[in-house]
């Protein structure tokens, strides 16, 4: 997975808490710190930085100035200034400082909310600003539209999903080298469906990472607001197979990771009109492996199925999402996960909650509609306010697969 | 802490049809033979008639026991001398204890428990959900065969069973647990997926173009996890997969006609190693797979059948009198007796055990000699042990003349049991029974008396009930059974078996197998390979290790073989087989003929499918070698040859000449060596 990681090191921050957990490489966000720390620093740093700060390289490179430096002159010419807010400044950057850049384009763009106790249930908002360019000296007024409203299951259907966890159990053994091998996540094996490398698709690779770093920003804040405890809290006989990671279990991380990666990613190998791409196979197969590596946490015994369905319906709204706000749309579709009307005894089914062929989010009927479309109409975003930085990023990536 | 005699409470009659087993399945082992927590649970009872047509008085004690208004007044005229019931544990004490019905017993020669089902995948008698007989796909022709299969994780959907045109080649799935709703028509258990089903499975269960076999064993009730019990198809390899891809999966564009019947055993059953005879699922599976080939068939035609049922148990009479080597010879006689009839062939494996240390042979040289086994039983075993030890005929006029003793690891000696003694010993701890030891003769065919010892696991974790173990355990270690002459001849041997306690493939492991522990016993020879010929002074022997169920008559016997050396794998059991009682000579002496079951010593194992479609594992035994051969009978029947033991004989006989030396001798591997083409991958080498 370590190829995965080109770009991705401004998280050397949260690589870093990849470290502490890191005892665990224990958690999603252990896992995904871990691409970011060896990441962007460790390719690109490694062949810089690591020349640059050899002593017998720096000492050299002061007799060797001594040696030839001369005599100091004032320089004859002198470059332009770059232009300010440019998009093809991005290309000078190292990637970690891109995806710096990049995170704060989606996460300035992001609000989190919890209803207020006159609603039942209480739900978790995620909002989309829409900032437009300020006039003047003026502050930007920003409007908020929803992306994905989240209510937590009941406390019955938790308890009723404890079985299922153990039914899950029995494929312990059958699961174990996948289980431990996504522990950080499920990148090396999308990378078995489409042909990612870092030295040919390397703005692919810092695309997915940007995908997985916005899933992360939400899933932990929504999982930090809705609060729902693990399966071996309810049981001590789940004795999980890998440590639980410490943060909450709905929605799951890693069903949010991998369906919002899977989401993106073929979306953008399609971007060129690589004959093939749009066919509904390789989305099919993406999607098939999201809800494995989904499926294989609840083998684990870290997860319950309505973990895996909450988290795969925020990957594929925030898939969508970013496909939208990179690709300069007018709007994007907003999302609603009940969880109160989560059927007790319901398995995940990923084709359930996504239609292959016509390529959105199933909107639920009924009593147990716990999937719905947030409103009939896509949420209007103005085109003038895209990201150019976003921009700039997809049409790199998608420039790889012709 | 004491050893007693206990005199049995129920009527000598019942007694002595009773297979020895219930005893303590029903008694001292009646926690490990039931389902745990399982509220209702169902007890299937086989029994087998001494004569063809039911006595009207047994056949009326028969229906009032069962209390099935559906059992017609008049006992059937037709059929086999064999019958399957379920009863509800309660009736099933009360049909064995209770006096009236003796005269019942009296037409008896078998009646053997099977291991219990839920009742929730039992029909409760007058159960009307019982679907018509799905009608087959029509387009029979005469190249048209039909392959069965008896396993467990039977992958239905799998792409090696489709036909080019995508629909499958499986004609009837039955599964023999399950939720009800479809319950196979005259059967009584679990539910049947016709291929219309399967077919409409294959179309909907789509993303696009794709088809998702997770969801269709998920909609057909086989890999739900909201359901609880195992869930074989769910893994990635399966035992039923492997074989049933050897036995006849083809590319859906090269597929014959083969069509295939499945019997998906009951999990539970699979799983049980308590020593509950399997032999009332494995009787109604093949009754299953020969109705509906006829109903394939249609009305008055015939079409001929090979069966795979890669299964084996370790100790029984060995001489082809298990009942399930009984019924199966029977339905295999009545069948390809009646005129009209094709051919219908079943392909059993020899077995695995022959270094398993769990058979040996006792003979003495003068009346008061003694010979003692020792039997090790390992610790952290979960499940009884069972050790049958088998006398030689007995003389004309009844007579004692062996008597067993057994002393515990801690030494305590018990009291000794006699040949025909009518008493049993019990070992108790604490007002519990730890070992019981019986004398049982078995009537014709059989017409031998057996010892069998019973002991209980050596750990539990829990009780039914109770987070802490309650029930008794037995001591772990040597328990020393010690036979001792007061009549045999030299030449009359004792033959002694430990009964299997081991996982099947997949599932975790409960019991372990108990041994024979001899110090004269040689494992390794001098190079350091596992020593497969035996020493004729140990008494414990690797000869004689076949399994149990593969000493009949008709049915086909198959060992392992690796394809580069030649040589059988060193697991592969064989004879000699006991000469049954009043015979002059046995029917068979070991397996009918050896093929592949390992590509090499270093590549161990076959290629064939895992589960899901295009997928490959590897996996060995004689389970998979058995399928290779089904697969050649399904060929031989296609082009109108008989298929049958002299057949797959001749087919060995034929290669040898060809093949290097040695031959391995006829009680190891038969007519020889029939190395045949590998099924995968088809066409590169491995």
């Amino acid at each position: 997975m370590s190829y995965l990681s080109a770009g991705i090191g401004p998280l050397g921050g949260i690589g870093g808490i990849g470290g502490i957990g890191g005892i665990g490489g224990i958690g999603g966000i252990g896992g995904i710190g871990g691409i970011g720390g060896i990441g962007g620093i460790g390719g690109i740093g490694g062949i810089g930085g690591a020349a640059y700060d050899s002593p017998l390289v720096s000492d050299a490179l002061i007799r060797s100035r001594d040696g030839i430096v001369g005599q100091w002159r004032a320089p004859t010419a002198i470059p332009d200034q770059l232009d300010l807010e440019d998009s093809s400044n991005l290309d000078r950057w190292s990637p970690w400082v891109r995806a710096a850049i990049i995170d704060a384009e989606m996460v300035s763009r992001l609000g989190f909310t919890l209803e207020d106790a006159t609603m039942n249930p209480r739900h978790m908002a995620v909002w989309h600003l829409e900032v437009p360019t300020p006039a003047g000296g003026n502050a930007p007024a920003p409007t908020y539209k929803p992306l994905i409203l989240m209510a937590r299951p009941t406390q019955d259907i938790f308890e009723a999903q404890l079985t299922l966890v153990n039914n899950y159990a029995e494929l312990r053994g059958d699961r174990q080298s996948e289980i431990l091998a996504q522990i950080g996540g499920g990148m090396a094996f999308l990378s078995s469906i489409a042909q990612l490398h870092p030295d040919r698709t390397p703005h692919t690779l810092e695309l997915l990472a940007a995908v997985l770093r916005l899933a992360l920003f939400v899933h932990l804040r929504l999982k930090q607001g809705l609060a729902c405890r693990r399966p071996l809290e309810y049981s001590p006989q789940i004795q999980p197979m890998i440590a639980t990671p410490a943060h909450g279990a709905l929605p799951s991380g890693h069903a949010a990771e991998a369906f919002a990666a899977a989401l993106v990613l073929w979306n953008v190998m399609r971007a060129e009109a690589r004959p093939g791409y749009d066919s509904a196979d390789w989305r099919t197969q993406l999607l098939r492996l999201a809800s494995r590596i989904a499926v294989n946490r609840t083998v684990a015994g870290v997860h319950f199925p309505v973990d895996s369905a909450a988290g795969a319906v925020l990957g594929l709204t925030l898939g969508h999402y970013l496909v939208k706000r990179c690709s300069g749309a007018t709007g994007y579709r907003a999302w609603r996960f009940e969880g109160p009307k989560y059927p007790e005894d319901a398995d995940f089914t990923w084709h359930d909650l996504y239609d292959v062929t016509a390529e959105n989010l199933s909107s639920m009927q009924g009593a147990s509609a716990y999937s719905v479309e947030y409103a009939a109409n896509d949420q209007v975003i103005d085109p003038q306010h895209k990201s150019y930085v976003l921009t700039w990023l997809w049409d790199k990536a998608k420039a790889e697969w012709t | 802490m004491a050893w007693k005699r206990v005199q049995p409470k129920i009527d000598p009659i019942a007694q002595s049809v009773v297979d020895p087993y219930s005893h303590w399945a029903l008694g001292p082992g009646l926690q490990d033979f039931l389902l745990p927590s399982v509220e209702e649970q169902s007890v299937p009872v086989l029994v087998r008639r001494k004569t063809e047509a039911w006595d009207e008085k047994a056949w009326a004690l028969w229906r009032s026991a069962a209390e099935d208004p559906d059992m017609p007044k008049r006992p059937p005229r037709d059929g086999e001398p064999f019958d399957v019931r379920f009863f509800s544990l309660t009736k099933t004490l009360r049909l064995i204890e209770d006096r009236k019905f003796r005269r019942f017993f009296q037409t008896l020669d078998r009646f053997t428990l099977g291991p219990p089902l839920p009742s929730s995948s039992v029909a409760p008698h007058g159960y009307k959900g019982a679907r018509p007989l799905q009608s087959p796909s029509p387009g029979v022709t005469p190249d048209t065969v039909i392959v069965g299969i008896i396993d467990d994780g039977i992958p239905f959907a799998h792409e090696r069973f489709r036909k080019a045109d995508g629909t499958t080649r499986v004609e009837y799935v039955w599964v023999q647990h399950g939720p009800l709703g479809n319950v196979p028509i005259d059967f009584d258990n679990g539910f049947e997926l016709p291929k219309a089903d399967i077919d409409d499975l294959l179309t909907k269960c789509r993303q696009g173009d794709f088809i998702d076999e997770d969801e269709i064993y998920r909609r057909a009730g086989v890999a739900d996890f909201t359901l609880d019990g195992r869930k074989s198809l769910a893994w990635r390899a399966s035992h039923g997969a492997h074989v049933m891809d050897l036995a006849c999966g083809w590319d859906p564009n090269e597929a014959p006609d083969w069509r295939i019947i499945c019997v998906q055993l009951p999990t539970p059953t699979t799983a049980d190693s308590s020593g509950a005879s399997l032999a009332p699922y494995a009787v109604k599976a093949l009754e299953y797979i020969r109705n509906r080939a006829q109903a394939i068939a249609g009305p008055g035609l015939s079409l001929p059948v090979v069966v795979n049922f890669s299964y084996g148990l370790l100790a029984g009479p060995h001489d082809g009198t298990h009942e399930i080597e009984l019924a199966f010879d029977r339905i295999l006689s009545d069948h390809n007796n009646t005129p009209g009839n094709k051919p219908m062939r079943v392909v059993i494996p020899s077995g695995n055990s022959h270094l398993a240390r769990a058979h040996a042979t006792v003979s003495f040289q003068a009346a008061g000699d003694q010979a003692t086994l020792p039997l090790r039983v390992l610790p952290d075993d979960l499940t009884p042990s069972f050790v049958e030890i088998w006398l030689p005929p007995p003389p004309a006029a009844a007579a004692n003349r062996v008597e067993l003793t057994i002393a515990t690891p801690q030494g305590d000696v018990s009291p000794p049991l006699e040949e025909n003694d009518s008493d049993y010993l019990q070992y108790e701890i604490g007002g519990k029974v730890i070992c019981e030891a019986r004398y049982h003769f078995f009537p014709a065919p059989t017409g031998r008396g057996m010892f069998l010892i019973s002991l209980q696991p050596t750990t539990r974790l829990e009780a039914e009930k109770s987070p802490v173990p309650t029930d008794p355990v037995a001591p772990a270690g040597l328990w020393n059974l010690t036979l001792k002459n007061l009549g045999l001849s030299a030449l009359q041997a004792v033959e002694a078996w430990v009964q299997r306690d081991d996982a099947p493939v997949g599932y975790p492991r409960r019991g372990r197998q108990s041994y024979f522990d001899v110090p004269s016993y040689e494992i390794y020879g001098h190079d350091g390979k596992p020593l497969e010929e035996d020493d004729p002074d140990c008494p414990v022997k690797r000869a004689g290790s076949i399994n149990a169920i593969a000493t009949g008559k008709d049915t086909i016997v198959i060992g392992g073989l690796m394809r580069k050396e030649l040589r059988p794998p060193a697991y592969s059991a064989g004879g000699p087989v006991t000469t049954p009682t009043g015979a002059a000579a046995s029917h068979r002496c070991g397996p009918d003929a050896l093929t592949v079951s390992d590509d090499s010593i270093v590549q161990s194992s076959v290629l064939a499918a895992g589960t899901r479609s295009s997928s490959v594992i590897a996996m060995n035994g004689t389970s998979v070698a058995a399928p290779l051969i089904t697969r050649w009978i399904a060929c031989e029947l296609a082009d109108k040859r008989v298929g049958d033991r002299d057949a797959v004989r001749k087919l060995a006989d034929d290669k040898e000449p060809n093949l290097s030396p040695p031959k391995p001798s006829p009680e190891r591997g038969g007519a020889g060596r029939a190395p045949l083409p590998r099924v995968r991958p088809a066409k590169i080498e491995r």
